[in-house]
């Protein structure tokens, strides 16, 4: 309990960090009005750097708006995924219309969130192989990748195992290079040597965020794989 | 490299090319291609987690990440 106020107060911690900087410090100001119709202007007679501007003076925008989002994604991913929505904004935006960018703006910034917020809590409902599934004699946590991935022995019959551990590893064989290179790594297969996210983030170059990512990513691949009863029709014993 | 238009070439935060930029963002590059791909690419895409990562590096030095 106290660890998840002490979260808690260091995620509202960090969103306050972002926003008092991104207001108190050098990021560009919002355009006025005038300011806004000169640059677009210039943009439609083909001045790339009037776009650069209303990229850059709309930046503000992105730190407000998640603000307003009280969830536990990382503020790294929502300030990016707001900068993706900044982006789309520039690339669709219609002077013609009458709403001026920086609402219009606005509104594809927190669009882009609520789709990301959406799209992962549909993911949450999936079946994870990680899931627990109850706890062996000496009180130790199982998941379904120990029982699919280790000794059968009180599990089910050793020929299903078999089958089941054989269409794993091809479900894994079919896996994009980087995908099968992080599942292997962080669930030591085959050699046993089970790595952090941390560790694997330093050995690829990426960041932590991303290994992890890629992870819930494979292990949601592989379920829907394993749960397809027509995957290896041939392979049926 | 400086084109007609003075502009000149940077490396693309996304694809890595040194190429003209469609777009630049506090100094941060992005190619004309890489950023019509971010522009239509969804959150359920497999290519959006790679466009977010690499979209992290415009605030990395603002903000220290």
């Amino acid at each position: 309990m106290l660890s998840l106020v002490a979260a808690l107060m260091l995620a509202i911690r960090e969103i306050t960090l972002l926003v008092s900087y991104i207001t108190n410090n050098s990021f560009p100001q919002p355009l006025s009005r005038e300011e806004e119709r000169e640059y677009l202007d210039r943009l439609e007679q083909g001045d790339e750097k009037a776009r650069q501007k209303l990229v850059e003076h709309n930046l503000r925008l992105v730190a407000h708006i998640i603000k307003k989002f009280d969830c536990k994604e990382d503020n790294e991913d929502l300030i990016s995924i707001g900068t993706i929505g900044l982006i789309k904004a520039i690339n669709t935006y219609n002077q013609g219309k009458g709403t001026r960018l920086a609402t219009y703006a606005a509104r594809c910034i927190e669009n882009e969130i609520l789709m990301h917020l959406r799209s992962t809590k549909k993911n949450q409902g999936e079946v994870s192989l990680q899931e627990p599934i109850g706890v062996d004699k000496d009180g130790n946590e199982v998941n379904l990748l120990d029982v699919l991935g280790t000794d059968p022995d009180g599990v089910v019959d050793k020929v299903e195992m078999e089958i089941a551990r054989q269409k794993l590893y091809r479900i894994i064989e079919k896996l994009k290079f980087r995908d099968k290179k992080v599942l292997k790594m962080r669930f030591g297969i085959p050699s046993g040597e089970v790595k952090t996210q941390k560790e694997i983030a330093q050995q690829l170059g990426i960041s932590r965020s991303y290994v992890s990512r890629i992870e819930k990513k494979v292990i949601r691949k592989i379920t829907e794989e394993f749960q397809d009863p027509d995957n290896f029709p041939g392979q049926q014993l | 490299m400086d084109n007609c238009l003075g502009v000149k070439k940077l490396e693309c935060i996304i694809c890595g090319e040194n190429t003209f930029p469609g777009l630049v963002i506090l100094g941060e590059a992005i190619c004309y291609s890489c950023e019509k791909k971010v522009a239509i690419t969804g959150v359920e895409e497999d290519s959006y987690p790679f466009y977010l990562e690499r979209i992290k590096r415009i605030w990395e030095a603002p903000l220290e990440f």
